[in-house]
Formats: structure tokens, C-alpha cells, sequence
């Protein structure tokens, strides 16, 4: 029972590959393989921006002879990364996913149910450990002299930690329904855990340099530190290396903390996931009925779901916080800025074209960021309600793009403003810049959508699916990288005779290509739509 | 104020409809009945422009629902048979936005709020979020949606699943009123008994063709719409 419905939750989960999700059949090899290949692709992208991090600590503490230090840091890099990736769809995987009464209402064991969920969380933190861990091992390999057990251990240690992770991100979730429960407003209880876990992050990871710097230059003190404050850090990094004794107890406390974490949720699980989901209670007054236009109305749908699912909001406006905080922390720097900047006399040619790649920054945040693509999606079963209505499909389709556009180019806007004043640029290059990251945000707005209604997803249980699983939010990502990148080289050819002709080079590309593809929607995207 | 005309609904190799034709004039309740998997649901989602259909037409008011979709969709209503709503909605916020959509006056759709909430006793529970809704209170949210317009045409899919016995009362009532008005019901049932007290006309339909139709009197005579019903699907 266990593995079927495991399979049922791995099958939910990565469905969109392998099944075409509109007509129910099954892809040809070769799209299933393109999809996997891009898949795997985009984590050995991830990936490879990690090795850099483990060839420096490679080089700086194995020849020192702290191998187990390399890894007692990579493995706290791992570990929170595994955290980091599965821990904001925890709490839906576990107790919100909609087949929740037909499961509890069949000859299943509810201890069963739960573990096969839990089991599914281990496997997405695993893989979002091994995009990290890999490359240390591999550096580690590199730098080391092989035998049996650092190869071995080292390997089994990427498992063995997921226990650790899925207690963590188990306990995580556990927590914010066991808090949901007693509260009247979930979602917003979720949406602080979840921000506040995100600050913790990035928080450490923009320290990160800093804190391997301090590493690397006092590692005999540092590493005393570890061996006697994080002893769990310790016996991973000692039991890596080959060290059987400290394997096993690493392998054992892992085990332990998971038990400890399954035994805590057993006890809860059914009350939990039973409990009613309903928001707070609030007494109808009349004068709550109100008009407004249809186009009004419509973004008001949209916008209702986008702050009233937490897992939207969390996986698809990240990017909307990330790019006005990194400006702000730019603007408090900009002594700093400015004093490395005059150090590393550049060339006139980079000088030029500094705007151009800042633009490409800012897009690049906002490729991450994609509202669109999971929005039509995210209709489920309630789209007779709009299939129904006497509504333009148009009016529909606008809707949900300027939500996107809205969100992510009215923050693109001040980043752009603040990004400039922290690198002194003049008021012109500071409008191309904004105008440059306003048509980057209309373009992914209209392709995103042109994906999710080419390949929709109607049949999920859990919005996690649309939302961070299907392949229109892959590709939505992965298009706003490609034209990030087109932008940076299209703008350095342009930009390399006079900044403003690089940036006027970007924004047309960007706004001819934002025309052709709102054109696309109006005409295909319409017929799709209105044939679903 | 319906008129299908030989419609053909195919889905794969499957024809869910073949060649099906009913009239349902103004001042009419009428009633369609069928076996699980007959084509009820595809007839009257194709009838309110949901689903596109291969061959043939259907006239809403002389108006063909493939050629003017926002017009004709503007006459009607449709309450499907499981009411997915918007549940990141408070009930009066989908009633808004459905309100929103027809353009409603502030004035008539509060006071049609007021009064259909009350009928149906759910007034209490507008300002709360649709997700904590039960099965019945949706039911009752989507049928206050598909009144809030006052349409001439109310295509409803099994109306009654769902509904306590006051509320149930309470739809029939409001079906028979909106007829006395000039208005035309279209809906489907297994609710044999329901559909013999309350249909003018009614249409069987078995494997997507409809078998029988016409005034209840000609369908069943002087037998129970039961006995027919059985003997034709036997």
C-alpha cells in the first residue's frame, strides 16, 4: 500500500512530464525525454554555480588535512539547501492535498498515508541536495586520495542527511498546521513562517563569502568550534572522510531525529489534516456588495488567489521581494561600490555597458518569477465559472498578465531606481533601465501564459503541482534566463558604442517581442482557451 | 427559448451526442433524464457555450450560441453539478464578482443578495471564505450566482444533490416562478419523482440519442415516468 500510493504522490508530482496533462495521453519518447533532459539540465546549471564554493574550500582545507571540515561545511550547505527547497511545500504535501477524506475514508492505514507523503518530501529533498552535494563530492574526490570508504560514505551520507532534512522540514510543517489549527487566518501564518525562513537564508547566504573567508584564514580555531559546538556537523564531516565509527552515528542520530519526527506527526496527522481549512470567520454586512467594472473584477479574482494561496505567492512572487532588497543593500554600499569600482579600472567599453548588465540582473531576478504560468492552471475544476460567463476570453487572458506585469515591474521600477542611484547613473539610463525591465516583465507575462495554455493542468490535488511542478513553469524559467542572456549580448553590441543605444537596443527587442507575443495571446491564446 | 438542433458532440472516437434535437420554449420546465454516461452533462454544457460541439446548432433566444457566445451567455445561467467555486473567495466576493461580470446595479444585487441568501439561509455565512463551505452551501452559493442576473434561460445540472429538503422546496418554487415570468428551465435529474412533479416537458436520452420527448403526459401516459424510464433504458 505504501508504494502505491508513494507512487501516486511521485506520479502526481512529476505527471507533467511523461502525460500530456490536456488530452490525457501519453508523450512521445522523445518529448518525454527533451523535458527530462531539461530538467536535468537546469539542476546541473544550479549545480555547477555551487562547485565553484567547493573547489575554494577544496583547495584551502584538504591539503591542510581538514577533510572533515570541507565537508562539515558543505554538508551544513546541503542540509540547508534540502531545508530551503522542500521545506515551503511541506505543509501542503502533508496535510492539504485534496484527496485527503477519500484517503482517510478507505481501508488505509493513516500512519501509511502519511509516509508515503513523507516519502515524497524525502525524495524532492534529496534531489535538491544532490544539486549542491555532488559537485562537493567530486571536488572532494579530486582533491583526495581515494579509497574504498570516502567514496562510499561520503555517497551514503547525501541519504542519510535527508533524513535529517525531512525531520526538519516534516517537523516545519507539523508546526505551521499545528499553529494553522488554533488560528483564523492560515494563510498569512504561512506566508510569515515561510518569509521569515526566507530572510534567515538570504541573510546567510549573502554572509556566505564573508563567513568562507574567515573560514579559510582561521580554520585550526574554527574547526575546534565545530568538533565541540555542532557535533552533528562534526561526525558528518569525520564519518565522510571515511571514519566508520562517526558514519554510523552520524547514520544514527539522522535516523533518529526522522523517528522522532514521524512518532511526533502520527500522533496529529489526522486531526491536522481534517481540520477545517476555512479562513476567518467574518460576518456579511450588506455594504460589502459592491460593484466594479468587469476588468476590475476579473484582476480582482486573480489577485484574491494570488494572496490567498500560499504556495503561489511564496514559489512565484520570490522574485518580486529579491530585487528591490539586493538594490537596497546596493544603495547602503555604494561607497563601497563606487571605491571597488575605481580600483578595478575598467575599461571604457565596460563602463558602457555597466547599465546593460544591470539590466540583465534585474531581468534575470524576474525570470525566476513567473505568474502567468501557472495561472490558467490554477483555474481547476472552477473554470466552467469563467467558460460559462458572458466574458471576452481577452478580458480573461488580461487579467491574469497584468497581475503579473503589475507585481513584478512596479518593484523591477524601483530596483532599476535604486540600482542607479547606488552606481551613479544619469536620470536617462535610469528610464532606459526601468523601461528595459517593464517590457522584460509584459514579454514573460504574455510567454508564460502562451505556455501554461499550450500545456494547462487541470487535474491536480494540490496547487504545488501547477505551481512548482509543471513543465510550463520550467519553461517559463528557463525562457526568461535565454532572453536575459539576449538582452546582456544584444545590449554590450549596442551598448559598447554609447550606454543608451545598448539599453534602446534591449527595450526594443524586449517590446517587439512583448507585441508579438500579446498578439499571440489575443489570436491563439484566445482559441485555446476558449477550447479547453 | 432553446433551440438544439441536431447537435453531435464528439470526444475521441466516442460520440458522447448524436444528432440530438429539443425545443424548450419560454414558460417551460423542462426536464432531461438519462443513464450515467448518456450525454446529459455534455448536452447542456454544450448549451451553455462550455463546450464546443462538431456538428450541428443550438439558438438561445434566435441567437446561436457558436456565433454569439457573449449574448447568448448573457441570457442564461448554468449551476454545473459539483459547484467548484473560487474557494480563495468570501461567498459575497464571488457574488460580487458574478454580479460584476452580468453588470448588476449595487442596488438590485443587493437586495436579490439579501433575498435569496435569506431564502435559502446562508446570509449568515456570505462574509466567510467559500473553502469552508460545505458541499450544500455551495450548491446554494452557486444557485444564488446563477439568480443574481434574473436570466431568462437556467440550465441546471442535478440541482437538487445536495440540497436539504426547505432548500430544495425553496429551488422548485423559484424554477416555477421564473417560468410564471416568461423565463425556461433546462435540467437534468435522476430524481425520477422530481422530475414528474415538477417538469412541463421532458427528453430521455440513452447512448447520447434521445430516445423520447415531449409533454409528460405523451412520454408516459398512464404509467410512472419510473416504469417508462426503465422499459426504454432496459
Amino acid at each position: 500500500m505504501f508504494l502505491l500510493l508513494l507512487k501516486k504522490q511521485m506520479t502526481e508530482l512529476f505527471r507533467g512530464y511523461f502525460v500530456d496533462r490536456k488530452t490525457g495521453k501519453m508523450r512521445p519518447k522523445s518529448q518525454v525525454i527533451m523535458f527530462i533532459l531539461l530538467f536535468i539540465g537546469m539542476l546541473v546549471l544550479v549545480s555547477n554555480a555551487f562547485s565553484g564554493i567547493a573547489k575554494v574550500l577544496a583547495a584551502s582545507l584538504i591539503p591542510e588535512g581538514y577533510d572533515w571540515l570541507y565537508f562539515a561545511l558543505l554538508g551544513a550547505l546541503t542540509i540547508a539547501f534540502g531545508i530551503f527547497g522542500s521545506v515551503f511545500n511541506t505543509y501542503s504535501m502533508l496535510y492539504l492535498s485534496k484527496d485527503n477524506d477519500m484517503l482517510l475514508s478507505m481501508p488505509i492505514r493513516p500512519s501509511v498515508i502519511l509516509n508515503s507523503r513523507m516519502a515524497s518530501v524525502y525524495i524532492l529533498s534529496i534531489i535538491y541536495e544532490a544539486v549542491m552535494y555532488i559537485p562537493a563530492l567530486i571536488e572532494y574526490w579530486k582533491a583526495a586520495e581515494k579509497n574504498a570508504l570516502n567514496i562510499v560514505f561520503p555517497s551514503l551520507n547525501l541519504f542519510i542527511s535527508g533524513f535529517a532534512v525531512l525531520a526538519l522540514t516534516c517537523l516545519f510543517g507539523w508546526l505551521i498546521a499545528l499553529v494553522s489549527s488554533h488560528m483564523r487566518n492560515k494563510n498569512i501564518l504561512t506566508v510569515i513562517f515561510s518569509l521569515g525562513f526566507f530572510a534567515l537564508y538570504y541573510v546567510a547566504m549573502f554572509r556566505l563569502n564573508i563567513f568562507l573567508n574567515v573560514i579559510m584564514s582561521r580554520a585550526d580555531e574554527f574547526a575546534a568550534k565545530i568538533q565541540k559546538y555542532v557535533y552533528f556537523l562534526y561526525i558528518f564531516g569525520k564519518g565522510s572522510t571515511g571514519d566508520t565509527k562517526n558514519f554510523i552515528i552520524f547514520a544514527l542520530i539522522s535516523f533518529a531525529l526522522f523517528f522522532i519526527a514521524l512518532s511526533i506527526m502520527s500522533k496529529s496527522f489526522i486531526r491536522l489534516a481534517t481540520a477545517n481549512k476555512g479562513m476567518k470567520k467574518k460576518a456579511y454586512k450588506s455594504e460589502a456588495v459592491k460593484s466594479k467594472k468587469i476588468g476590475a473584477s476579473l484582476f480582482s479574482k486573480e489577485l484574491s488567489r494570488f494572496l490567498n494561496t500560499p504556495i503561489y505567492l511564496l514559489n512565484s512572487g520570490l522574485g518580486i521581494l529579491i530585487a528591490p532588497v539586493g538594490a537596497i543593500i546596493a544603495l547602503i554600499k555604494r561607497a563601497d561600490i563606487h571605491r571597488v569600482l575605481g580600483a578595478m579600472n575598467m575599461p571604457e567599453q565596460v563602463t558602457l555597458i555597466l547599465p546593460v548588465m544591470i539590466t540583465a540582473a534585474i531581468c534575470l531576478v524576474y525570470s525566476m518569477d513567473n505568474l502567468t504560468a501557472p495561472s490558467v492552471s490554477l483555474e481547476g475544476k472552477s473554470l466552467w465559472i469563467l467558460r460559462s460567463l458572458p466574458v471576452d476570453t481577452k478580458e480573461i487572458l488580461g487579467a491574469k498578465i497584468r497581475l503579473h506585469f503589475i507585481f513584478n515591474s512596479v518593484p523591477a521600477v524601483i530596483s532599476a531606481i535604486l540600482f542607479g542611484a547606488a552606481f551613479g547613473f544619469d536620470i536617462i539610463t535610469i528610464i532606459l533601465i526601468s523601461a528595459a525591465a517593464v517590457l522584460f516583465n509584459l514579454m514573460t507575462a504574455a510567454s508564460g501564459l502562451m505556455l501554461n495554455l499550450k500545456k494547462p493542468d487541470f487535474m491536480w490535488t494540490n496547487e504545488t503541482i501547477p505551481v512548482k511542478q509543471d513543465p510550463p513553469i520550467l519553461f517559463s524559467m528557463l525562457i526568461g534566463m535565454g532572453s536575459s542572456a539576449a538582452g546582456l549580448g544584444i545590449g554590450a553590441v549596442f551598448g559598447m558604442i554609447h550606454t543608451y543605444l545598448g539599453l534602446a537596443a534591449v527595450c526594443a527587442v524586449y517590446g517587439l517581442v512583448a507585441l508579438l507575443l500579446l498578439k499571440k495571446v489575443n489570436t491563439k491564446g484566445v482559441k485555446l482557451f476558449e477550447n479547453m | 427559448m432553446l433551440r438544439i438542433e441536431h447537435l453531435t458532440k464528439t470526444f475521441g472516437d466516442k460520440k458522447a451526442v448524436d444528432d440530438l434535437s429539443l425545443h424548450i420554449a419560454p414558460g417551460e420546465i423542462y426536464g432531461f433524464i438519462g443513464h450515467n454516461g448518456a450525454g446529459k452533462t455534455t448536452t447542456l454544457k454544450s448549451c451553455t457555450g462550455i463546450l464546443n460541439f462538431d456538428e450541428g446548432e443550438i439558438f438561445i433566444k434566435g441567437m446561436s450560441i457558436k456565433e454569439n457566445p457573449l449574448e447568448c451567455k448573457k441570457l442564461l445561467a448554468y449551476i454545473p453539478d459539483n459547484p467548484d467555486l473560487y474557494d480563495y473567495m468570501s461567498g459575497v466576493k464571488f457574488l460580487n464578482f458574478i454580479a460584476d461580470v452580468f453588470a448588476v446595479p449595487t442596488a438590485q444585487r443587493r437586495e436579490r443578495i439579501d433575498k435569496y441568501a435569506e431564502l435559502f439561509e446562508i446570509k449568515g455565512s456570505l462574509g466567510d471564505s467559500i473553502q469552508s463551505y460545505s458541499h450544500g452551501m455551495k450548491q446554494k452559493l452557486a444557485i444564488i450566482s446563477a439568480l443574481i442576473h434574473s436570466p431568462e434561460l437556467v440550465i441546471l445540472d442535478e440541482p437538487f444533490v445536495g440540497l436539504d429538503p426547505k432548500s430544495a422546496f425553496t429551488l422548485k418554487q423559484i424554477m416555477r416562478e421564473i417560468c410564471n415570468n416568461g423565463g425556461a428551465i433546462f435540467f437534468s435529474t435522476h430524481v425520477l419523482e422530481v422530475a414528474e412533479k415538477l417538469c412541463d416537458k421532458i427528453a430521455i436520452i440513452k447512448n447520447g440519442k434521445l430516445i423520447r420527448s415531449g409533454t409528460m403526459e405523451e412520454v408516459k401516459g398512464d404509467s410512472s415516468l419510473e416504469s417508462v424510464f426503465l422499459e426504454l433504458e432496459g
